[in-house]
């Protein structure tokens, strides 16, 4: 539900805000969509980090849930993460520069050749800042460090340790 | 309600409890390399003209049994390299002429020891993906091997002299104390890309 969500939120959300007043149920005024381009520093991967932004709050609440996937393309894997959940807090959107500070869980895919899937949970930190470029849509960079927490594996969950760190170049926009 | 229950979901899942599982970083140009030879240890290395030689030493108070690997990263187009390793202490099989051939110029085997060799040319090599760094390597396959009491040297060389890079695993007990992660960040290259 939430990655059709997102999903749709992403290829129709431009379009359908101005249709509708909701989208599944949520009023398309407090949402945001993002398209951000990222790149991980810790084994070396670059690719799309699209996202979903839902403020849950009163209008002028600088709290959001953030869902997300994200495909990334490497020299030694692609990484697929079909979905992340977390919390972002950001300054006021009047302001022509926002700062924003989030953090959440991810679900990731290590997709290795000659050896699988390699699936876990990971911890995940924002810190950026971003401007506005359009009345509606702003552009920023931030830094997300990672932290695996948990392995995936048939026979359930395991805990692990891993480390990760990625920049992140977003383009966003406010669907009200 | 349903919005604070979205809430505490995402609280309880980001503070939820973890442990894990890797191997200590530690690099060749350590005043000691191994400082305790019961934990587990990663040692990257880099033959640049395929004449050097790594080693190091272990010493047991008692017997003790502990996986072996050599993993080459595939980064790079490093994984058709296949380095070699060797373990010379007591307990090991006495070497046989031909065992010794095979051991690089230099390295010599003290009266009443043994060698286990690792000459790393299975056909097929298992893929392993390292996820502390998140790094693919290929193994030589791990080996248990069970070192009796006593002091032993492991040698790691590259046959023919081809040149590649490698990482050195082994040991059992997870132990990070005392800085143990700081090997990774001071040598941010041999351990990541």
């Amino acid at each position: 539900m939430l990655t059709k969500m997102l999903l749709s939120g992403l290829l129709l959300g431009g379009v359908t805000a101005e249709a509708h007043d909701t989208l599944f149920g949520v009023s398309t005024n407090e949402l945001t969509v993002g398209a951000p381009l990222e790149i991980d520093v810790v084994g070396l991967a670059a690719g799309v980090h699209p996202e979903v932004l839902w403020r849950p709050l009163e209008e002028g609440s600088g709290l959001r849930l953030r869902a997300s996937s994200a495909l990334k393309f490497g020299s030694e894997f692609t990484l697929l993460a079909p979905l992340s959940l977390g919390l972002r807090w950001q300054t006021s959107s009047k302001r022509l520069l926002q700062a924003q500070f989030g953090t959440g869980l991810q679900w990731k895919m290590f997709l290795v050749p000659d050896s699988g899937a390699h699936q876990r949970i990971d911890w995940y930190w924002e810190l950026g800042v971003n401007a506005r470029v359009a009345p509606k849509q702003r552009l920023g960079l931030t830094i997300v460090p990672e932290f695996g927490l948990a392995n995936i594996t048939a026979e359930g969950l395991s805990g692990t340790f891993g480390l990760g760190l990625a920049a992140r170049v977003a383009w966003s926009m406010a669907l009200e | 309600m349903i919005r604070k229950l979205i809430f505490g979901a995402l609280v309880a899942l980001i503070v939820a409890p973890t442990a894990g599982h890797a191997h200590r970083p530690q690099t060749f140009d350590a005043d000691e390399i191994i400082t305790d030879s019961t934990i587990s240890w990663t040692l990257p290395g880099t033959f640049e003209t395929g004449s050097e030689l790594y080693e190091f030493g272990l010493d047991y108070d008692e017997p003790f049994a502990a996986p072996f690997e050599i993993f080459s990263p595939t980064s790079g187009g490093n994984s058709d390299f296949r380095p070699r390793y060797a373990i010379i202490g007591p307990g090991f099989p006495e070497p046989t002429a031909e065992v010794l051939e095979r051991l690089p110029d230099g390295v010599t085997v003290p009266d009443g020891a043994g060698i286990f060799l690792e000459l790393n040319e299975d056909a097929d090599r298992y893929v392993f993906f390292e996820g502390v760094m998140r790094r693919v390597l290929v193994s030589s396959g791990t080996t248990a091997l069970r070192l009796a009491a006593g002091q032993h040297k492991v040698v790691i060389w590259s046959p023919e002299q081809t040149t590649g890079r490698f990482m050195f695993g082994f040991g059992v007990e997870e132990n990070f104390e005392g800085g143990g992660f700081n090997g990774v960040f001071e040598n941010w290259s041999a351990f990541a890309y």
